[in-house]
């Protein structure tokens, strides 16, 4: 695979926030809207109703069915219209677990989707070492001066 | 002298600067001469950059040489790097650096055009035997540093020095018997006045490879046998292990092979830099990375 460039992967980040955001906000008004016909988990659970304990004023009542859930996001990408699918597992009102899966048709996409599922990148960059406290720093060796002035000498050659 | 306290000895050795820094007890001048003088005795062993060391005598001819005593196990890791990377962490890539240009007198200028040799072709190794079928010039940079400062670790330990680090052009061993963390700064190849994380080490040490300094011409220090360039898709490597040999060998070694081919032999933790500034770890590299 080729390498991207940072423009093409920062392109590519931006694409996913999109996306996760579409999605996080279709299961926020999926979940907001279907409370009680429309909310119906896929493998159909019994109904829990929580109420508060001894002690609390409050008394918690469960919003959604234990379950799972699916909503599928769609996003437009340079190659066309793709959707991406989430299920969320609901138990308590607490989401236990969250999968997101690729529906990608274009190569493209599929890459990138698959990219971001499989291992999301971390990218880093460099602080001042006299703004971090520190003891020591692991980098490469500090070359000897024979080496550096080797370097210089050819530079020099090598202009005139 | 209280716990706290450290006192440092600094000196330039195997083309590069070292700091040995003593927590709670002094340096006496026979200590600091016995370190220097095991140094120097290393060098004279290994180094290809002297034409009196037993290596450079190996350059010159075939034939059948013997290890010194401390060379077993190196050659022994290399033995098995050289299998485990599938060839590409090898002894006879000191051809291939010599060719390219990083020769003794440090001409730079050069281009490495010669198949490297292949260690089935040239050495037959059984310690303390070493023979060579063709003069070839051996080169212990992927873990000859390490093993020194390893040694070095041994002779505090052995004048009852318990709680100490040494570093050696950014490779570092830290032994305490308390809890004190060392904060260890990863350096960022492309400007070195910056770190892209942050690391604590307790009774380890960390190593690093990239190819930021030695550069010149097309090339940098560390050499790919088979495409005969310096690869550049990775930038550093950071290796966190027991023992300064072992992680100075895979630090080098992450730029050939993927860890998990490394891990079936060797215990390490490891964080790599690439090229687009991507920064991927192995999960307990405990790392405080800063984070685009």
């Amino acid at each position: 695979m080729e390498p991207t460039t940072m423009e093409e992967q920062k392109r590519g980040n931006k694409t996913w926030y999109i996306i996760v955001l579409i999605i996080l906000l279709a299961i926020f008004a999926f979940l907001l809207l279907g409370n009680d016909k429309d909310a119906e988990p896929l493998n159909r659970p019994e109904e829990e109703q929580l109420v508060g304990g001894d002690d609390s004023n409050a008394i918690v009542a469960s919003n959604y069915k234990n379950g799972v859930y699916s909503a599928n996001g769609e996003y437009l990408s340079p190659g066309g219209a793709e959707s991406v699918g989430v299920m969320l597992t609901i138990q308590n009102d607490i989401i236990t677990d969250a999968t997101v899966l690729s529906h990608a048709e274009r190569p493209i996409s599929v890459t990138m989707q698959a990219d971001f599922i499989a291992n999301y990148k971390t990218f880093v960059i460099g602080k001042n070492i006299d703004e971090v406290s520190l003891d020591k720093v692991s980098g490469s060796s500090l070359t000897p001066k024979g080496f550096n002035d080797a370097v210089a000498k050819i530079k020099i050659e090598a202009r005139s | 002298m209280s716990k706290d306290e450290k006192q440092s000895f600094t000196f330039e050795a195997i083309g590069t600067s070292w700091q040995i820094d003593l927590l709670g007890c002094q340096f006496t001048d026979l200590l600091k001469k016995r370190i220097l003088d095991r140094i120097a005795d290393f060098d004279r062993a290994y180094s290809r950059f002297r034409n009196d060391s037993w290596v450079s005598t190996m350059a010159l001819s075939e034939g059948e040489y013997t290890v010194p005593d401390d060379g077993k196990e190196m050659i022994d890791l290399y033995e098995k790097l050289y299998q485990i990377t599938s060839s590409q962490v090898t002894l006879l890539i000191g051809n291939v650096l010599v060719e390219a240009g990083y020769d003794s007198k440090y001409s730079l200028n050069g281009k490495a055009t010669t198949p490297t040799l292949k260690w089935e072709d040239t050495i037959d190794y059984k310690f303390p035997s070493l023979k060579l079928k063709k003069p070839a010039i051996l080169d212990f940079g992927a873990l000859g540093k390490g093993y020194l400062i390893d040694i070095v670790g041994q002779i505090l330990l052995d004048e009852n020095v318990h709680s100490f680090s040494i570093e050696a052009g950014g490779d570092i061993l830290y032994k305490t018997t308390d809890n004190n963390f060392l904060t260890v700064g990863l350096e960022n190849p492309q400007n070195f006045g910056q770190i892209i994380g942050k690391v604590l080490l307790l009774n380890k040490s960390i190593c690093s490879s990239s190819g930021s300094r030695r550069r010149w011409g097309e090339y940098h220090h560390i050499m790919d046998p088979n495409s005969l360039r310096s690869p550049e898709q990775i930038l550093s490597t950071w290796v966190i292990a027991d023992s300064a040999i072992v992680a100075d060998a895979i630090a080098t070694s992450l730029f050939f092979v993927k860890a998990e081919e490394l891990k079936r032999d060797f215990s390490f933790e490891y964080g790599i830099l690439y090229h687009d500034f991507s920064f991927e770890k192995s999960q307990d590299f405990k790392v405080d990375l800063f984070e685009n």
